[in-house]
């Protein structure tokens, strides 16, 4: 017995609460993180309600509403508004729609080294970056485009589609950018539907589209608005492939802040449809988070 | 085909997964209204053939007939046949009269035949006033009871349970055991149950089958099994431990004189004996009795008889509240497991003492010498 020490006595962590120390080291970095950011919004919000000294490119140190005024007094900024948020739903309609059977699919494939290979593939998108993805389809979807071409050689066409400078290209890039984002947080909650409970309900009689209807989609409802929220934030915020596709003539929100910045240097407005934006956008997750709490209580998980 | 009075057959029934062979040519048939058992270790293909039945599993060869249709070309969702699952697999989404009403509703059936039928299946199970809980709340004994209700409710034409009760703690599983046969046979529904454990299968079975290595091992009512296994590998599942090299030494019309050990020869029954005189003799280590020698009566030497006392050697004993388990080598190194209640007698026992061993004849089957596994 006595060759038996006793444990050393020392810092022990019981894996349930994280020590004092640990935790403002955690924590530290990220305050420092959060206050920066924290400081960029309001430091624009603040921008918001400011004024042009007429005539330059100087901001005056007094308060007023006036942007926010011009906002809603000229009809064009609501439209793009309205615009941004109509396409960032056809985005998240369509992405979703093509998402899910996706991540059903590689939720169900029993090989471990398909699935990854599966996710692997549904990555490349993430890290070629968005001017490759945009050129990319350009070549796909141009007027001598491999698509156009392919169409008009089947002739299915006469002359070429226009898919390109308007919102169609704009929706199928942003669709083919949000997808991957969405089926990876389709993935986990389709995979949390045991198999068992599909076979069940096929055993019962049910069809397979009725097993998706009646078992599957319901269970993973809640997976499915989290999935929209993200990819309704992704379409808001876009930026760069309205910029490259729309060719000037189709715009979304982000490209009207980038305008009023650059073009027209009024920092004010720009600031004004930018707090315009971030409250929708918090609106828009708020108000989609309790639809997930919703769905899960109505199914009880 | 003709009907028989079979409800279900499998015939010769192959499945091959790549180069891995789970079934190697099963026929069985399960009479109408009979529970039979598919009992074996897993992997031994007793899941793969109760799917071939379920259709989710579609044979390599071979053909699976549900009252008198053939049903291997059918699509599992037209079979009708019940399935229940070892982890329930209940909706977590719906109620409990909702999970019942899910196959009626798929058969099309009107509101209020449906509301009846659950209600019907609700009271056999005896969950009438849950029909509004979920499956959450309710414990895992009565989740298993509303898998069964559920399927009941579509009034299969063959109830299939797969390892129903694997999941629920040992006291309540004896209960459900009970409770599951009454009812399988008040309603007289073709049962195929899947199960590992032997006990269970003898509890539920109006027959059994014993699967290893995607064969039919042995096929018989459970005493059969139990009393009379026909390979080392049925004998060794069904809890016979020891299993003995002998030699015959003589054959008679329905018994054989064998010898064991240094000794006497024992005299043990034919049953179906194997040819050859090497064989196995088998026996539960709770037909063994051992005594301390100096207590035993010292009559070693004589004529072969149905009760053999030899000489050992006590190895191994341990407690097991009522019972003592122990390990005797016997003088020619053969080593021999015995089970016994623990009584004062017992408790004089100490590891190393010379002790008699005796075996009853009567107690013990004959067996090939060497079979598939143990």
């Amino acid at each position: 017995m006595s060759a038996l020490k006793k444990p050393r006595r020392g810092p022990v962590s019981d894996f349930k609460t994280i020590p004092t120390r640990s935790l403002v080291l955690i924590l530290l970095p990220t305050l420092v993180i959060i206050a920066f950011f924290l400081a960029s919004y309001g430091s624009f919000i603040i921008l918001s309600f400011r004024e042009m000294v007429p005539g330059t490119s100087q901001v005056t140190g007094n308060w007023s509403f006036g942007s926010y005024r011009r906002f809603f007094r000229d009809t064009v900024y609501p439209y793009f508004m309205f615009q941004t948020l109509l396409r960032a739903a056809q985005v998240t309609v369509i992405g979703l729609l093509l998402a899910y059977p996706l991540a059903y699919c590689v939720a169900r494939t029993a090989s471990k080294t398909l699935r990854q290979l599966m996710m692997g593939a549904m990555i490349i998108p993430l890290l070629v970056g968005g001017i490759t993805i945009v050129y990319a389809w350009m070549v796909l979807l141009g007027n001598v485009g491999l698509i156009n071409t392919a169409l008009k050689a089947l002739g299915i066409v006469k002359t070429s589609i226009h898919f390109l400078y308007n919102w169609t290209g704009v929706i199928i890039c942003l669709v083919y950018f949000v997808i991957p984002y969405a089926a990876f947080s389709l993935i986990g909650p389709i995979r949390n539907v045991p198999r068992t409970l599909e076979e069940a309900a096929v055993n019962m009689g049910a069809s397979r589209l009725t097993v998706f209807r009646r078992i599957v989609f319901p269970l993973t409802l809640p997976g499915v608005v989290e999935a929209a929220s993200l990819t309704y934030s992704l379409g808001l915020s876009a930026f760069l492939f309205p910029m490259m596709l729309g060719g000037g003539r189709v715009k979304m929100m982000s490209n009207i802040i980038y305008e009023t910045i650059y073009i027209t240097f009024d920092f004010p407005f720009a600031g004004t449809l930018a707090a315009i934006l971030l409250v929708v956008s918090i609106f828009v997750v708020t108000v989609m988070t309790r639809l997930q709490r919703l769905a899960r209580r109505v199914y009880n998980e | 085909m003709p009907d028989r009075g079979f409800d279900v057959e499998f015939k010769c029934i192959r499945k091959r997964y790549g180069s891995i062979e789970a079934l190697r040519g099963v026929s069985i048939s399960i009479r109408r209204g009979e529970l039979l058992t598919l009992l074996g270790p897993s992997g031994c293909g007793k899941t793969t053939l109760l799917r071939t039945l379920a259709g989710f599993v579609r044979p390599t060869e071979g053909e699976v007939w549900l009252a008198g249709e053939r049903v291997d070309e059918v699509p599992p969702a037209r079979r009708n046949v019940g399935l229940v699952f070892q982890n329930y697999s209940l909706f977590p989404h719906m109620t409990v009269f909702d999970n019942c009403a899910f196959g009626l509703q798929m058969r099309h059936l009107d509101r209020s035949t449906i509301q009846k039928r659950v209600e019907e299946v609700l009271n056999l199970v005896h969950l009438a006033e849950f029909s509004g809980a979920y499956p959450s709340q309710l414990s895992g004994g009565m989740q298993q009871r509303v898998a069964l209700a559920r399927v009941i409710a579509i009034q299969p034409r063959a109830l299939l349970l797969d390892e129903p009760f694997g999941a629920i703690d040992r006291r309540l599983r004896d209960e459900m055991q009970v409770e599951v046969r009454k009812l399988q046979q008040k309603l007289g529904i073709t049962t195929l149950f899947v199960t590992h454990d032997q006990q269970e299968a003898l509890i539920m079975s109006d027959r059994i089958v014993v699967m290893n290595e995607g064969r039919v091992e042995q096929e018989g009512t459970p005493l059969d099994i139990y009393d009379s296994p026909r390979s080392r590998f049925v004998a060794g599942f069904l809890g016979m431990e020891n299993l003995l090299p002998v030699t015959v030494v003589r054959r008679t019309a329905d018994q054989a004189i064998v010898h064991v050990t240094e000794g006497p020869d024992l005299v043990v029954p034919l049953r179906a004996a194997p040819q050859g005189d090497h064989v196995t003799l088998a026996f539960r280590a709770e037909s063994v009795s051992l005594v301390r020698r100096e207590e035993s009566a010292g009559a070693e030497a004589g004529e072969a008889s149905n009760v053999l006392s030899v000489p050992g050697t006590l190895e191994f004993l341990m407690n097991l509240g009522a019972r003592v388990v122990y390990e005797v080598r016997l003088p020619d190194g053969k080593l021999v497991r015995g089970e016994a209640q623990r009584t004062d007698r017992t408790r004089a026992f100490g590891v190393g003492e010379p002790m008699t061993v005796t075996l009853k004849g009567d107690y013990c089957v004959l067996l090939p010498e060497s079979g598939a596994g143990t």
